[in-house]
C-alpha cells in the first residue's frame, strides 16, 4: 500500500521519459526518410575530406562500450568468480543491444546500404574492416545465443534454456576471443592512415591501445548502467560487487594508462605536444579527465569502496572513451587536413533515435525477462 | 611490363587540355579543369606558387585503397591501373581514409553514390593505347610509357639540368612507389600536396595486425580454455578435500 504512493511520482516521470524517447524516435524516423530519399550529401556534413563523422564515431565508441558483455562472462564462466553471476545477463544484454545498434547506425552511414551483406561473399582479407565485420557478426551470433537463455526462460520454454546453459562456457570463450580480435582490429583500421591521422594519436600500438581502452570504457559503461538499473529498475547493486568493480576499473584504467605512456615514451612524442597546441588540448581533454582523474579517484580506498566514487569514476571513464574515439576518428584527421565538419540535425537526430531505440529495448527486455538477477 | 605516366611540372603550361580530354574520354559533365577534383573531374592542373602541378590518382604499386577495401571493390591491374568495381562497393569510404593522396571523390548528391577517380584509362590501355591525358598533352609534360623507361628519363632530366629540378622523383618510392611519377622545380610535399609519410607500401602498415589475427585468436581461445579447466579442477579438488574432512570426524 505504501509502495503504491511512493511509485506514482516515479511513474509519471517514467511517462515523460517514454514520451521523450518516442519523440526522439519520431524525429529520427523523419530524418531517416530524408537520409535515404535524398542521400548522404543533402543530409550530412560529410565530405571527401571528412568521410567519417558522427555516426562512425558513435559506432566505434559503441563497440568499445559493449565490451562489458565479454568481460563479465569471462570473469564468471572462465575465472569462475561467483559474485558476478547476478550481472552476467545485464552485461550480455548491454552488448547485444550495443551491437544491434552498431549494425543499425552503420546502415545509415553506408553509401550503398542495400549492399550491406557484401562482406559475406566478397572477401579482401588484407582489410581490417572485413576482419572487424566478420568478428562482430560472429560475436553478435554468440550474444544472440547467450541472450536466448533469459528469453526462453522468460517465455517458459524451460527445455531450451536448460539446454543452452550447457554451452555458456563455450559462449564465454568464443565471445572473449572474437572480442579481443575485433576490439583491436578497429585500431588496425587506422594504421593505414600514417601521415593523415595526427602523430599524437597515430601509433603502431593502436590495436592494443584500442583493446585496452575498450576494456576500461566498457567496464565503466556497465557499472554506470548497473547504477541506473538500481535507481530505476527495482534492482539492488550488491555492495561487494560495487567494490569489486571499483578495483577492476582501477586495474583496467591503470593498464591502459601504462600502455599509453609506454607507447608515448617509446615513440618520443613529447616534442609533438608543443608543436600543435590544438591537438595537445584535445589529447589532454581525453587523457586527463577521462583516464588520469578516475584513476586518481580510485586510488583512494574510501572512494574506491563507495558507490559515489565508483560511479563518478565510471562516468569519467566512459567520457574518456568517447573522447578518445572522437579524436582518432575525426579530430586527429581534421587538424591535419584543416577540413571542417559539424554534424547536421539529421545526423544528430538519427544518432539520438538509435540511442532511444536502444534504451527502449533495454528497458523492455529488463522488465519482461529475467535479466537483473537477485544476488 | 607495367605502364606509367611521367608528369614533368617544368614542361606543364597549365592549359588544362589533359582535364578536358579526360572529361571527353570518360563522358563526364561540367567545365574542364575546375578548382578541384570532383565526382565528374578525375584530373585538374593546379597553379601552386608559379608552377603547374597535375592532381589525379597516382595508381600506387601497392594501393592503400585496394588493401583497405573490405569487399575488394578496388584493385590494381597488372599493367598499372587501380580500378573500381561498383558492383562490389558498399560505400563505407574506408578508401577515402586510406588514400595517402586524398584522391577519391564521392557522389555525395546521389542516393546511390559511387567512388569516383581516375582509372588510368584502363580501357584504352587494354587496346594498347596511351591514356587520353598523355595523348593530348601539347608540351609532353605528361608522358606515357613503361615505368622503368620513364624512371630512366626522369633521372636523365634531373641530372642533366640539376638547377631546374628538385632532386626527387615523386612516386618512385613514396608510399612504396606509384605508376604516376612526377618531377618538379620544387619539393611538392612542401607545396600543400599530400604525400605518403613513408616509403614503405602503406598496406605493410596494417599487414602485421592482419597476420596476427589467427594466432592471437587461437592463443586467446587456448589460454582461456586452459584457465577454465584449471579453475574448474581447483574447485573440484577443493570440494573433494572438504568432503574428506567432513567424513573423518563423522
Amino acid at each position: 500500500m505504501t509502495s503504491a504512493s511512493t511509485k506514482s511520482p516515479a511513474r509519471s516521470g517514467g511517462k515523460i521519459f517514454f514520451a521523450l524517447l518516442s519523440l526522439l524516435v519520431a524525429v529520427g524516423i523523419y530524418a531517416s526518410f530524408l537520409r535515404f530519399e535524398k542521400g548522404l550529401g543533402a543530409t550530412t556534413a560529410l565530405s571527401d575530406a571528412v568521410p567519417w563523422g558522427l555516426w562512425i564515431w558513435f559506432t566505434l565508441t559503441r563497440v568499445a562500450l559493449s565490451s562489458g558483455g565479454f568481460i563479465v562472462c569471462a570473469i564468471f564462466y572462465v575465472f569462475r568468480i561467483e559474485k558476478f553471476h547476478s550481472v552476467t545477463r545485464a552485461a550480455v544484454l548491454t552488448a547485444f543491444i550495443g551491437y544491434a545498434l552498431v549494425g543499425l547506425e552503420l546502415i545509415y552511414d553506408l553509401g550503398l546500404p542495400l549492399h550491406f551483406w557484401h562482406p559475406l561473399i566478397y572477401w579482401n582479407w588484407h582489410s581490417p574492416m572485413l576482419e572487424t565485420s566478420w568478428c562482430i557478426g560472429l560475436y553478435f551470433g554468440v550474444l544472440g545465443m547467450e541472450m536466448s537463455i533469459p528469453f526462453t526462460e522468460g517465455l517458459g520454454w524451460k527445455a531450451f534454456s536448460v539446454l543452452l546453459k550447457n554451452f555458456c562456457v563455450f559462449f564465454a570463450i568464443a565471445g572473449a576471443t572474437l572480442s579481443a580480435l575485433h576490439q583491436s582490429s578497429i585500431g588496425t583500421i587506422f594504421l593505414i592512415s600514417d601521415g593523415k591521422l595526427s602523430p599524437l594519436w597515430y601509433s603502431s600500438w593502436l590495436p592494443i591501445l584500442f583493446f585496452a581502452s575498450a576494456l576500461a570504457g566498457g567496464t565503466g559503461f556497465l557499472v554506470l548502467e548497473l547504477f541506473l538499473a538500481q535507481k530505476f529498475l527495482d534492482w539492488q547493486f550488491p555492495e561487494n560487487l560495487v567494490q569489486t568493480f571499483g578495483k577492476l576499473l582501477l586495474g583496467l584504467l591503470g593498464f591502459y594508462l601504462v600502455l599509453w605512456l609506454l607507447d608515448f615514451i617509446r615513440a618520443g612524442k613529447w616534442g609533438l605536444l608543443a608543436d600543435d597546441w590544438q591537438a595537445s588540448a584535445w589529447l589532454a581533454l581525453e587523457m586527463l579527465p577521462g583516464v588520469v582523474l578516475p584513476l586518481i579517484l580510485l586510488c583512494f580506498r574510501r572512494l574506491r569502496e563507495s558507490a559515489a566514487g565508483v560511479r563518478a569514476s565510471a562516468v569519467l571513464a566512459v567520457l574518456g572513451l568517447f573522447l578518445n574515439r572522437l579524436n582518432v576518428t575525426m579530430v586527429g584527421f581534421i587538424l591535419q587536413s584543416h577540413a571542417r565538419y559539424f554534424p547536421t540535425w539529421q545526423e544528430i537526430s538519427i544518432t539520438l533515435m538509435v540511442l532511444a531505440i536502444g534504451l527502449i529495448f533495454f528497458i523492455a527486455a529488463a522488465r519482461r525477462f529475467p535479466i537483473f538477477l537477485k544476488p | 611490363m607495367a605502364k606509367a605516366i611521367l608528369f614533368d611540372s617544368r614542361k606543364c603550361i597549365g592549359c588544362g587540355a589533359c582535364s578536358e580530354a579526360c572529361k571527353i574520354e570518360h563522358n563526364l559533365s561540367g567545365e574542364p579543369n575546375p578548382d578541384d577534383l570532383g565526382p565528374d573531374t578525375f584530373t585538374v592542373v593546379h597553379e601552386l606558387q608559379g608552377i603547374f602541378v597535375r592532381k589525379f590518382c597516382r595508381h600506387c604499386l601497392s594501393p592503400a585503397c585496394a588493401s583497405s577495401c573490405p569487399v575488394g571493390a578496388l584493385h590494381k591491374l597488372p599493367d598499372g591501373p587501380v580500378v573500381y568495381d561498383k558492383k562490389r562497393c558498399i560505400g563505407c569510404r574506408y578508401c577515402f581514409v586510406a588514400c595517402p593522396y586524398s584522391i577519391p571523390r564521392y557522389q555525395w548528391s546521389s542516393n546511390q553514390p559511387l567512388v569516383r577517380k581516375c582509372d588510368f584509362c584502363a580501357e584504352r590501355l587494354s587496346r594498347g593505347e596511351p591514356t587520353a591525358c598523355a595523348e593530348v598533352c601539347p608540351t609532353g609534360a605528361t608522358l606515357f610509357g613503361e615505368r622503368e623507361e620513364l624512371l630512366i628519363e626522369a633521372r636523365r632530366r634531373i641530372s642533366s639540368r640539376p638547377e631546374h629540378y628538385f632532386p626527387h622523383i615523386f612516386g618512385e618510392k613514396d608510399g612504396g612507389g606509384s605508376s604516376v611519377l612526377m618531377i618538379a622545380a620544387q619539393d611538392l610535399s612542401r607545396m600543400g600536396i599530400r604525400m605518403p609519410a613513408t616509403v614503405r607500401p602503406l598496406p605493410a602498415l596494417t599487414a602485421p595486425g592482419m597476420v596476427s589475427v589467427a594466432p592471437v585468436g587461437f592463443l586467446t581461445a587456448g589460454i582461456l580454455t586452459g584457465l577454465w579447466w584449471s579453475f574448474k579442477r581447483r574447485e573440484k579438488v577443493a570440494a573433494e578435500e572438504q568432503e574428506r574432512k567432513n567424513r573423518r570426524p563423522g
